[in-house]
């Protein structure tokens, strides 16, 4: 049996795996959470998730509150946790957030103000800025201008953030009852049937494989669910997928002389906000806003992102410039391979039946820079068109050093581009040089057209990019002599 | 003129907004389901075009869950749902026109039971060719109704005035209206037979005139309510019909509560959307950039039936020539059948495209002559008392005050945008000048019409029903304040009741901008009944002459004695006074001659001119909408944060129609772009700068408490998003000057710039 707190109420969660939006509305009759688009795509339905993750920090008890989308996720995902859904933050009265929304012209038909004020609540509890924490929700009515005017007030308004849930509830921003509830986190998630260790999950997989039922490992669910909703005949929730993200083994990132380990269910807002990421790779965090949006970023992982094996994974591209390696288990053990070996054919990996992928290394920096960019149709929020990372290594004036190069979008996955990479390692940086790497690049990728773009823009439009990183990391570089 | 801020705002906030803030207002969607509450939704035609003779519905019928499939040969009544044209069946028979049109309906259990059973029905299909361009079925005759011209002065004498003649040819893409609510009907069955529906819809009437024509029944056994909608932008002012009879005709038939919400998938798959337009234009200047002659013939893609299109299209034609004088002008327009989901309303209503060909005109004739556009706008900017093509002149012309005030903000930008781009710079600027002129009314006639129910209870509080929906447009907010400002109480005493066939009967739909205008009016109308029945009694009290009572916030004044509000109903009623009106409300002089194209169909015109800057990365391909600056037209604003707010969202809907948004289809016409993560709206990081400045003119005869209306004009000003990128693209390449191809993508703008083959 496993519990939930909604709210303030503590509820029994149902045996089987039930979307979570669904469960909120139809079984608990909480109905503020909006179904909008079903993929996570738009905002209405965040819900604040409320957790306490030793695995992180050994010891803490401190619950850390995220706004996550509640279409994404099954019920299974959230036992142990808190949720505040809108109807846990007033009870008449407005929230001052709510408050600002309506009098700064943020609200018109109020279809998206529940999934708003979710996630600058979130913002506020935590001390993120306020409009990145709102840049995945989307207002169809179009008040972004209100919504702006409405965060510059908040902003006002709470020059200092709250630093305990009591403390926000004195705040006004929700109910008194709900904090309440939500100091016995600690207590209670120690109590719910989460936190199994890898061994265990790799036997709970060996016997599903034994009984033929097929191999459904997930971690942070949000593509899972994406693809299970629209193509997988709705079904209900498989009851076999095995979850990772409570696997304290897998939720660490480690920092030595071999460079970083990065647990495969880490989120990409860990990721995001991880000193240890930030000191070998300064500027990686901001290449990471760019993946999805705020709340996809808290329930996606580094280990989904790659064995997920979409052709423009953010964070494939990325890693894959950085030399990165993966750890592989299963009950016989543990193997290491290159991410570069990874990828066989479109949506498939070298994972076997019985492995999950359990850790991702990436090599000490050693000087190196990192280079990032994704082409979409919306600049924020979007899947790429095209991606494209950038290693380079330490270099005198004028010349490349080592260069990896990584893209997405031009293959059946993401594609390391050595011909092309090696073509500048070394080599006086200048026009001739490019040219010579972007002719190679042509040899290396196969572009084809889909709702993504035309083969021919995709081909053309990872040239700019390689351009346009180089021009990043030299400012003199005369790009347009290199245009054909 | 004044800039609005938050202390615009409202002191207090609605009780409605708060609902809205906290989450706690319904939705229909939201409303609890009753016991035993069955899920609806269709079997859709997997072909563009198709015969079948036979629909297999085993399948379905097997899948746990499901309860029951209907096909055409159970509907009890007519099987039509169409308004207008009678063209389009509930569920196809014998024959379907696109993909995603109905032809079964699965009832299950569970949504998602009703989902899965869906997928299962299918038919002996037997294809047919298809169409989905406007061109082809133009030239294949396929037309919804004759192609209409509206003219003025002698084109064809004209040119040889003119000593420059440009030509060109437009094609403007189509667009989702992502309204975030997607469809949804509820249907009960009542124990007299009839149904009660809550309907998303805009149009309570017509949805209940086609649920009673499908059940067979009279209109006084439906009864259509709307709770609110979670945005509608025109999708729901038709289409919301189609789920309305679907719900009620599995309601009647089995007796048991149906609900039928598609989720976004199917609901952007089966649903109507903008029409595209395919146009070509000539005009013609004189010497002095006088614009001389217009010619322009537009073909707009339909879809199969003709839904709202014959209305649409007409509406460009009013708008063809938009804020400016042109004496001679000939605008032919053809509404083309294709193999699309029929397109439908959609905020501006067809104006936008209109103004886009014109707005595109000028800028050929601009590149032609070497000059900014803005040079020859301002020249031929509509003067007070200037014909249309339409037969009416313009009356409060204020289109060249608006523009006049931004003339110092353009100078600059035109300068600065110069000397930027002259230092060739990776980022290239652009801006572009759109002026607007909108006529107001239901260009239908016979739609400018309303009623209003009142009622003032004994204890003083008031509610009003209407036949208005809101949206998110905020009409009840302005009708709350008509009520208030004409009783002269406080608006916390007013009460504005959800929108429901039973109180308001043969409502027009909230549409066409004029839900405040029409409704607030009706409003205002049962209120001065009220109000007169009150002022006799008051003067009995205050013993005074009842001309010379006063009512203001809540206070009723005669002579030196005042009397309180409450005081003053609760005695009406032991005077036996009637405390309630029914009102009707006709806007008065409008008229139109479909014969001649000739009339008065608008009551007014709402004007304003935007300022649009925009700019690429020329590598990359990625452009922008940095700035916008807006004069705009308001009347005496009733709500200064609402009308604000229409401006900026209208704004924001214009642009990602010019520049992220676009519909993508297979060669099978199959909808790709069928969700929004391949269907981009604008985020708030896309979003420009928005600065508004709100004229408050004189709001002239049709406008509520002289408050204009807001809703779809400023639409408008997002198409100087396309013609701002045009000009930072043309920097860097000038021959993309010429193509007017909508929306401007960042794959579009890449190609344009890089003319990759």
């Amino acid at each position: 049996m496993s519990l939930l707190i909604l709210n303030a109420r503590t509820i029994e969660l149902p045996e089987d795996d039930r979307p979570l939006l669904a469960f909120l509305r139809e079984g608990q009759r909480l109905t503020a959470a909006k179904p909008a688009c079903n993929g996570g795509d738009c905002g209405a339905c965040l819900v604040l998730l409320g957790e306490v993750v030793p695995e992180l920090a050994p010891g803490a008890s401190e619950a850390r509150y995220c706004a996550v989308n509640s279409c994404l996720l099954g019920t299974d995902r959230v036992a142990g946790t808190q949720l505040i859904t809108a109807e846990g933050l007033s009870s008449g009265p407005l929230t001052p957030v709510q408050r600002a929304l309506a009098e700064e012209g943020g609200i018109q038909c109020g279809y998206c103000t529940p999934g708003l004020v979710v996630a600058l609540t979130a913002a506020l509890l935590n001390g993120d800025p306020l409009l990145s924490a709102v840049s995945g929700n989307l207002c169809r009515c179009g008040a972004y201008a209100g919504v702006r005017r409405a965060c510059a007030r908040i902003a006002r308004d709470f020059a200092q953030r709250p630093r305990s849930l009591r403390e926000a509830a004195a705040l006004g921003l929700l109910l008194p009852e709900v904090a309440a509830a939500g100091e016995q986190l600690a207590a209670f998630a120690a109590q719910a049937t989460v936190g199994t260790g890898l061994a265990e999950k790799l036997q709970q997989l060996d016997a599903l494989n034994r009984q033929g039922q097929g191999r459904l490992v997930v971690a942070g669910e949000s593509d899972w669910s994406l693809q299970h909703a629209h193509q997988a005949k709705r079904e209900l929730v498989a009851p076999h997928a095995l979850q990772l993200h409570r696997v304290t083994e897998l939720r660490r990132i480690r920092a030595d002389a071999d460079g970083l380990h990065i647990g495969a269910a880490v989120s990409v807002a860990e990721l995001l906000s991880s000193p240890l990421i930030a000191a070998d790779w300064p500027e990686l965090p901001s290449f990471l806003e760019f993946f999805a949006s705020p709340a996809i970023r808290n329930v996606a992982t580094i280990g989904g992102n790659l064995v997920n094996a979409s052709p423009i994974a953010d964070l494939a591209v990325i890693l894959l410039a950085l030399d990165a390696e993966l750890s592989i288990v299963s009950l016989a053990g543990c193997r290491r391979i290159p991410l570069s070996g990874f990828y066989l054919a479109y949506h498939r990996t070298g994972l076997a039946a019985d492995e999950v992928l359990s850790e991702v290394h990436v090599p000490p920096a050693g000087g190196r820079r990192l280079r990032y960019r994704k082409v979409a149709r919306r600049e924020h929020d979007d899947i790429a068109s095209v991606n494209l990372a950038l290693a380079v290594g330490h270099a005198s004036s004028g010349y490349f050093g080592e260069v990896s190069l990584a893209v997405g979008g031009v293959g059946p996955y993401p594609l390391r581009l050595p011909r092309a990479a090696a073509a500048l390692c070394g080599r006086p940086l200048c026009a001739a040089t490019l040219r010579e790497a972007l002719s190679l690049i042509d040899e290396e990728i196969a572009p084809i057209d889909d709702l993504r773009g035309s083969a021919a823009y995709k081909r053309r439009l990872l040239k700019h990019l390689l351009l346009d990183q180089v021009a990043a990391l030299h400012p003199d570089f005369a790009w347009e002599e290199c245009l054909s | 003129m004044s800039t609005p801020s938050a202390h615009a705002a409202p002191a207090q906030v609605s009780s409605w907004l708060e609902l809205l803030a906290t989450g706690s207002a319904r939705f229909s969607g939201d409303l609890p389901l009753p016991p035993g509450c069955l899920h609806a939704l269709p079997a859709v035609s997997p072909h563009a075009h198709a015969k079948f003779s036979r629909i297999e519905i085993a399948a379905a019928l097997a899948e746990p869950g499901v309860v029951a499939v209907f096909t055409a040969a159970d509907i009890p009544g007519a099987n039509q749902i169409s308004n207008l044209a009678h063209d389009e069946p509930l569920l196809a028979a014998g024959e379907v026109h696109c993909v995603g049109q109905p032809y079964a309906l699965v009832v299950a259990d569970s949504a998602d039971a009703a989902w899965r059973g869906s997928r299962l029905v299918t038919a002996d299909w037997q294809p047919l060719p298809a169409c989905f361009d406007a061109r082809a079925a133009f030239a294949a005759g396929e037309l919804i109704q004759p192609p209409r011209t509206f003219s003025l002065g002698d084109v064809d004498a004209a040119w040889a005035a003119c000593t420059t003649v440009v030509s060109g040819e437009v094609d403007i893409g189509s667009a989702e209206h992502v309204y975030l609510e997607t469809q949804c009907a509820l249907a009960l069955p009542r124990d007299d037979g009839g149904v009660s529906v809550h309907s998303a819809t805009q149009s309570p009437s017509s949805t209940q005139k086609a649920v009673a024509a499908i059940l067979g029944l009279a209109m006084h056994l439906v009864e259509i309510e709307v709770e609110r909608l979670g945005g509608g932008f025109g999708g729901k002012e038709e289409q919301a019909t189609l789920w309305a009879c679907l719900a009620a005709l599995a309601a009647k038939s089995l007796g048991r509560p149906v609900r039928s919400w598609p989720e976004r998938r199917d609901d952007m798959a089966i649903t109507g959307k903008r029409h595209p337009y395919q146009a070509a234009f000539r005009i013609g200047l004189d010497d002095a950039g006088r614009f001389v002659a217009y010619e322009a013939r537009l073909l707009q893609n339909a879809g199969w039936c003709a839904d709202l299109s014959t209305a649409i299209l007409e509406r460009s034609l009013f708008h063809a020539t938009n804020a400016y004088f042109i004496p001679n002008v000939r605008v032919t327009a053809a509404s083309c059948r294709t193999n699309l989901p029929s397109n439908t309303a959609f905020r501006g209503f067809g104006a936008p495209q209109g103004i886009f060909v014109i707005e595109a005109a000028i800028r050929a004739a601009a590149r032609e002559l070497g000059v900014p556009a803005e040079v020859l706008q301002a020249k031929n900017l509509l003067r007070e008392g200037d014909a249309f093509p339409y037969g009416m002149r313009i009356a409060g012309a204020c289109v060249g005050d608006c523009w006049q005030a931004l003339v110092p903000a353009i100078t600059a930008r035109r300068a600065e945008f110069a000397r930027w781009n002259a230092g060739k710079p990776r980022r290239r600027k652009g801006l572009a000048v759109v002026p607007v002129c909108f006529g107001i009314s239901f260009t239908a006639t016979l739609l400018n019409q309303a009623e209003a129910l009142v009622h003032v209870y004994v204890d003083g509080s008031v509610v009003v029903s209407t036949g208005a929906v809101d949206m998110g447009q905020g009409v009840y907010g302005k009708i709350q304040r008509v009520v208030a400002l004409t009783l002269g109480i406080p608006e916390a005493l007013v009460r504005v009741a959800g929108t429901s066939t039973l109180r308001v009967a043969n409502v027009s739909p909230t549409a066409a901008s004029t839900g405040a205008d029409l409704n607030g009016a009706a409003a205002r109308e049962a209120c001065l009944v009220i109000a007169g029945g009150l002022r006799r009694v008051a003067g009995e009290l205050l013993d005074c002459p009842p001309g010379s009572i006063g009512f203001s916030d809540g206070v009723v004044a005669g002579g030196e004695k005042t009397l309180g509000w409450r005081e003053l109903v609760a005695a009406a009623w032991a005077r036996r006074v009637c405390l309630s009106a029914l009102a009707h409300y006709a806007t008065p002089g409008l008229f139109f001659d479909r014969e001649r194209n000739q009339g008065q169909p608008f009551a007014y015109h709402v004007q304003g001119v935007a300022l649009v800057e925009a700019s690429v990365d020329v590598l990359l391909g990625s452009g922008r909408v940095d700035r916008v600056e807006v004069v705009h037209d308001i009347g005496r604003s009733l709500d200064r944060l609402t009308d604000l707010g229409q401006i900026e969202g209208a704004l924001v809907q214009g642009i990602g129609w010019m520049t992220c948004e676009e519909i993508v289809r297979d060669d099978a016409g199959r909808l790709l772009s069928d969700s929004l993560a391949t269907y981009k709206i604008p985020d708030l990081d896309s979003a420009p700068e928005i600065v508004v400045r709100l004229r408050e003119g004189a709001g002239g005869p049709g406008a509520v408490l002289n408050s204009k209306a807001v809703g779809e004009p400023p639409l408008v000003y997002g198409l100087g998003a396309y013609f701002a990128l045009q000009e930072a693209i043309a920097s860097w390449r000038p021959e993309a000057a010429a193509v007017f191809r909508t929306p401007l993508s960042s794959e579009r703008i890449f190609m344009l710039l890089h003319d990759v083959a």
